[in-house]
């Protein structure tokens, strides 16, 4: 685990203070990863490359038994890609994303870039090839994978660009952009997902069919999820025209409920789907959530 | 009970329904607040906030009351006293009920006597068991009755209220009936009047002790017009015929119809006359006088009556007083001055001026004389032997508006010298002129000044009587700016100048009033002259004297001219001045009237006069000066302090709660 210095790099309060998503993301992934094993750099398919001194702590199933036997000395074998990864970050720019409550630092879009970012860096760094595809009611944004010099920078840049507007489609723009996503590779959702939990199962299930690994990353302010309000509100879809007043003491149970059921909807529609879910609060640590990426990463290549 | 000094400011009450209308629109505002979605929200029901609500109506409260305590505050509340005590204690134990009754002339008017004695019995009855005093009063305390149990002796002078045909001075009373009211007790003065305007705004009044209840009982509060007659002018026309002038004046607001008379002796004449609302209006009538010197103008009676006569003088008016100052000691030839004089006045001239009565005085006396009633001063050679004691008095007369003639002496030098001195004359002493010989032409006057009385009074041949009398000794003097020159001697010397000084004339001659000076006291011009100069001295109304019914004669001193006319006689009992009539003292005629400022119709504000005379210590320190009743009497006191001080308080309590459920509501809610 990183450490609790790391930790606190990795806080979305420091975080949401850098206006640089590249620098943020090598701040963080590099951070992120000093402590990690260097096991979980490799990536998914890799070829024999070569061996070197077994160290304490690396994973006993790379180690060649053979040449133990052989040698009576432990060795552990290193593996190369035998090709590199799309990696694909789809991120949902609707007007409910632009929210941010009493307790986070930041709105669920700027944490969504910030992962997105760290995501992208992290890919990059490993060789493999990352895009960003952004959209709301349309696709505001498409950016093709691709690893060349620069490529990050321009990823980067386009996610300080995004402004959350508009009402979210998600049908209509994933399916939009599971037709240009040729290439397998890892697809990553970044949205609340809010209005999406009929649509996600057939995105999910076309991107499967595609043979591309998911990744949903549904990112929620924590006023979404604990409903905190006692004044007498009137609440205002941020996407729609519709409006309520309530008193949030006598509904907040209620509301509680119905979200749970949404967010059990989610995540079983991803279970089926054989699709990484991952909950991700806007006030948590990014580290964590770089941290939950990385686990569902190593559970895939097992 | 309670009453309120500026009750209008009760409308502010009107304001209460302000906070109660805010606070019904000030429900609680839903916050609003974009939320990502509202799918999961429900639209429960709204709490009633019961906690809340009733803090709400707890500052609602406050505020209101605070209002209400602003409001009070600003009307000037007073306690009253009440007329019973709860338990059956008569209102008037340990109470000194005191009545001022207003007894003055206008009393008689618009049944006032019967509603005094009416809201007197009314009292009583308010405050039975009080001890119970009375002071009338008029131009001053006619009579005063200390506190005593038995009413019936105040009943009983009430009963015989009669007016007193004088006005109205109220504060003598009102500090009697305050010093006949005991400080141990409980002390209430009743004032019954009719709160006439002249009497109570003119009275010198102050307020009245801490804890004096006071009540105010206007006997005619709605009173109508009035009209009377307001004064009398008469003068001769010719012997036994007088010019009578009535002045009739309406005090009201409608037009008045009335029937003057004027009764003299065994003649009436009568007129009709009408006068318009606030106006007056003279009267003319020619009435026989013979043998008649008393007279009264009637008008029709109406609810006042007695300024519906006035008694006037139709007899002759008083002689006018001079007097002639002569130095006996120093220049006894100046007893022939005198006596010319004294003989032109004594001269009649057929025509209806006024008679002159002539008082010699030595000059060495001059200064200790009392000149009140005297119209003229003649110093006849007097001037030159005057002292700056003299000469002030002189001059204090002429500035009251006195008549001063001098002629010279044998100390001519001295006098003018003197005069100018003293500021009197502004000439300068040159010398004297006299004829030396028999063969040398004697002097005379050669001009008068055509624009001035003695120029109109001689013209045409009347001019010759002037010029033709020979002048045989004169004084030369330089006239100044000041002096006028009224006749001269050529072009450079005048014979008789005139100065103003003050109020008054100074007629300076420079030829005395003796045959070795001219022959101008045997000619025929002496007596129309001499006539013309004194005319400045008779007095406006003939010298008929007007005092009001209350007003005491003029005070006569015992060196006065009067006393050196004859042997003095015994001290007679001052005429009474209380009663209208005409009186005769000293030979001058004295109109005794009722005052005509009791006719008015207008009344003091009530109000102010309250005001005036509960001052606010008063009702700061009602101290319990009773005998020790337990249920605390009421008093007429100021409760404003008391609305003061819980509006005060109201104001903090509120600003504290407020303070409080707005910190409170500022807190953020519990963490989730």
């Amino acid at each position: 685990m990183p450490d609790p210095t790391i930790l606190e790099l990795l806080s979305p309060a420091t975080l949401a203070r850098i206006d640089d998503y590249s620098f943020l993301a090598r701040v963080v992934v590099e951070g992120f990863l000093s402590g990690l094993h260097r096991s979980l750099l490799h990536g998914y398919g890799s070829e024999f490359f070569q061996y070197r001194n077994y160290a304490p702590g690396d994973d006993l199933k790379y180690l060649d038994w053979k040449v133990f036997a052989r040698r009576d000395r432990f060795y552990s074998k290193v593996f190369q890609e035998e090709t590199s990864m799309n990696c694909c970050l789809v991120l949902d720019t609707s007007a409910s994303m632009a929210y941010r409550g009493s307790r986070a630092p930041c709105t669920k879009l700027h944490y969504a870039s910030m992962v997105a970012a760290c995501l992208a860096y992290l890919a990059t760094r490993q060789g493999d090839q990352v895009g960003l595809y952004a959209y709301a009611d349309d696709v505001r944004c498409a950016l093709k994978p691709g690893c060349r010099l620069g490529h990050f920078q321009r990823l980067v840049a386009e996610l300080a660009r995004l402004r959350p507007h508009g009402r979210a489609n998600h049908d209509h723009a994933l399916t939009t952009l599971a037709g240009d996503l040729r290439r397998r590779g890892v697809v990553v959702f970044l949205s609340d997902l809010l209005e999406a939990e009929d649509a996600i199962p057939q995105v999910l299930r076309r991107f499967r069919f595609a043979h591309h690994e998911c990744v949903v990353v549904q990112v929620l302010d924590p006023d979404e999820l604990d409903f905190p309000f006692e004044r007498t509100t009137r609440f205002i879809d941020a996407e729609q025209a519709s409006q309520i007043v309530t008193a949030p003491p006598t509904v907040r149970a209620a509301y509680q409920q119905a979200m749970d059921a949404f967010l059990e909807r989610i995540r079983v529609s991803c279970l089926e789907m054989t699709t990484d879910y991952l909950l991700a609060r806007s006030s948590d640590n990014l580290g964590n959530t770089l941290a939950a990426y990385l686990h569902r990463r190593e559970s895939l290549q097992g | 009970m309670i009453a309120f000094l500026h009750p209008w400011f009760l409308l502010g009450l009107a304001g209460l329904a302000v906070p109660v209308v805010l606070h019904l629109m000030n429900r609680e505002i839903p916050l609003p607040q974009v939320f990502p979605s509202i799918r999961f929200i429900r639209k429960g029901h709204l709490p009633r906030e019961g906690h809340r609500r009733l803090q709400d109506i707890l500052l609602l409260a406050l505020r209101l009351l605070l209002l209400a305590a602003i409001v009070l505050t600003l009307s000037r509340p007073v306690w009253r006293p009440r007329p019973e005590q709860a338990g059956g204690t008569p209102a008037g134990a340990g109470v000194d009920l005191v009545f001022l009754v207003d007894a003055s002339a206008s009393m008689q008017g618009w049944d006032g006597l019967a509603k005094a004695r009416e809201a007197v019995a009314a009292t009583l009855d308010r405050y039975p068991g009080a001890e119970v005093g009375l002071v009338l009063s008029a131009d001053r305390v006619l009579r005063a009755l200390p506190p005593s149990p038995d009413a019936a002796v105040v009943r009983a002078a009430v009963a015989e209220l009669a007016a007193e045909p004088v006005r109205g001075d109220p504060a003598p009373a009102l500090a009697q009936a305050v010093r006949l009211l005991r400080p141990e007790r409980r002390r209430v003065l009743a004032v019954v009047s009719d709160f006439q305007r002249p009497d109570w705004q003119t009275a010198a009044l102050t307020a009245l002790p801490p804890g004096v209840t006071l009540e105010l009982s206007d006997v005619n509060p709605q009173r109508g017009g009035n009209v009377g007659v307001a004064g009398v002018s008469s003068r001769p026309l010719s012997p036994g015929l007088r010019h009578v002038v009535v002045e009739v004046r309406n005090y009201g607001l409608d037009t008045a119809q009335r029937t003057l008379e004027v009764r003299a002796g065994a003649e009436t004449q009568s007129r009709p006359v009408s006068v318009e609302p606030l106006q007056a209006k003279r009267v003319a009538f020619s009435v026989k006088t013979q043998d008649v010197t008393r007279g009264e103008a009637v008008l029709t009676a109406d609810t006042y009556p007695l300024d519906d006569s006035y008694s006037v003088w139709l007899g002759e008016a008083p002689p006018v007083r001079l007097l002639a100052v002569v130095p006996q000691a120093a220049e006894p030839d100046r007893q022939v001055d005198a006596f010319f004089v004294q003989k032109a006045l004594q001269a009649t001239t057929g025509d209806s001026g006024p008679r002159f009565v002539l008082d010699r005085v030595e000059a060495e006396h001059f200064f200790a004389l009392d000149l009140a009633d005297v119209r003229g001063i003649l110093l006849l050679g007097a001037a030159g032997h005057f002292g700056d004691g003299d000469f002030a008095v002189v001059r204090r007369y002429l500035e009251q508006g006195g008549l001063v003639i001098c002629t010279p002496g044998e100390a001519a030098s001295q006098q003018f010298r003197a005069l100018q001195q003293q500021g009197l004359l502004a000439a300068e002493f040159v010398g004297t002129n006299r004829v030396h010989s028999r063969v040398d032409p004697p002097f005379a006057l050669e001009w008068v000044d055509p624009e001035s009385a003695l120029g109109r009074l001689f013209q045409g041949d009347d001019r010759s009587d002037l010029f033709l009398f020979p002048i045989y000794r004169y004084v030369r003097v330089r006239p100044g700016e000041a002096a006028h020159a009224l006749l001269r001697i050529g072009d450079h010397d005048p014979v008789l100048l005139e100065q103003e000084v003050g109020k008054g004339r100074l007629f300076a001659l420079t030829v005395a009033f003796d045959l070795r000076w001219s022959d101008l006291p045997a000619s025929a011009c002496f007596v129309p002259l001499l006539r013309e100069l004194l005319g400045a001295a008779e007095p406006v109304d003939g010298g008929v004297r007007h005092l009001e019914c209350g007003q005491d004669l003029p005070v006569q001193s015992g060196a006065s001219p009067a006393a050196a006319r004859g042997p003095a006689a015994t001290p007679s009992p001052a005429p009474d001045t209380r009663r209208p009539g005409v009186i005769v003292v000293d030979g001058v005629p004295f109109e005794v009237n009722v005052p005509r400022r009791e006719s008015v119709v207008e009344k003091v504000d009530l109000d102010g006069l309250r005001s005036l005379l509960l001052s606010p210590a008063a009702a700061a320190t009602a101290v319990g000066a009773g005998t020790g009743a337990e249920a605390a009497a009421p008093r007429d006191r100021q409760a404003w302090p008391a609305c003061a001080m819980a509006a005060a308080a109201l104001l903090l309590v509120e600003l504290l709660l407020a303070g409080l459920l707005e910190r409170r509501d500022a807190l953020p809610g519990p963490p989730s």
